[in-house]
């Protein structure tokens, strides 16, 4: 777990938008139920001897596929849960996954926040309120991307006030 | 041709699909899901989200990875018999 200083308390934290999951859950359903539709449609034979029970052995293959698919969307929701920003009263931290073996971890003073920019574009995003926040610092990275915030004029609001105070 | 490596696997044309070819596939996506559900373990245990949530993600994510290994277990122990 990440450690604040002594002196430090953490007021918000925020995650993506939940709907950036809809995708690879829609991608996983249709690989999950197309075996069974391909088999019943598609009238081909197999290429290979089977010894023992087809269905048996068909089966076995489509159980594996299954915890295939569960292993991949576990790793894409890993990616999803890990991305996390957090403001305290004296800092904004920025962690993001991308994939399983890389970590970015940025930190920046409120003190040092010029300016915060939010950006809602599309449909889905205006209808659900959720967007790019972009924190543009005086620090040595420059700026600062959060993607897919849910109602991101609160958050922008909420980093406003802390780095006023 | 019929050649003999590795244990007992056995290299034919047309390739045949036998109890010994399921074990092994079935032993090694063991191995690459136990692979994949340390790094799970390992990465939420050091991160900044809140223990609550990590323990009910944990809880769900080993509750359906078990289940799914004992049902391909079962369906290769089915396919053997």
């Amino acid at each position: 777990m990440i450690k604040l200083h002594n002196d430090e308390i953490k007021q918000y934290s925020f995650h993506r938008h939940p709907i950036v999951l809809l995708l690879p859950i829609v991608i996983a359903i249709v690989l999950f139920v197309l075996p069974p539709i391909l088999y019943t449609w598609l009238p081909f034979g197999s290429p290979f001897e089977i010894t023992g029970g087809a269905a048996e052995l068909l089966t076995f293959f489509y159980l594996c596929w299954a915890l295939i698919l569960w292993l991949a969307f576990s790793v894409t929701f890993i990616d999803y849960w890990l991305d996390v920003w957090i403001v305290t009263d004296k800092r904004l931290l920025d962690f993001e996954q991308q994939g399983l073996f890389r970590r970015e971890v940025a930190v920046t003073d409120l003190s040092d926040i010029e300016d915060v920019t939010i950006k809602v574009k599309g449909i889905l995003p205006s209808m659900l309120d959720f967007g790019d926040i972009i924190v543009q610092t005086a620090g040595t990275r420059r700026e600062f991307m959060m993607r897919d915030i849910i109602k991101p004029d609160k958050v922008k609001r909420i980093i406003n006030e802390l780095a006023d105070k | 041709m019929n050649n003999s490596f590795l244990f007992d696997i056995k290299v034919t044309w047309p390739p045949v699909i036998d109890i010994t070819v399921v074990w092994w596939l079935f032993w090694l996506l063991t191995g690459v899901t136990v692979l994949v559900a340390i790094i799970f373990s390992f990465h939420l245990r050091n991160y900044a989200v809140s223990r609550f949530s990590i323990l009910i993600i944990e809880i769900v994510f080993y509750a359906i990875t078990t289940a799914l290994l004992l049902a391909c277990y079962f369906a290769a122990i089915n396919f053997g018999l």
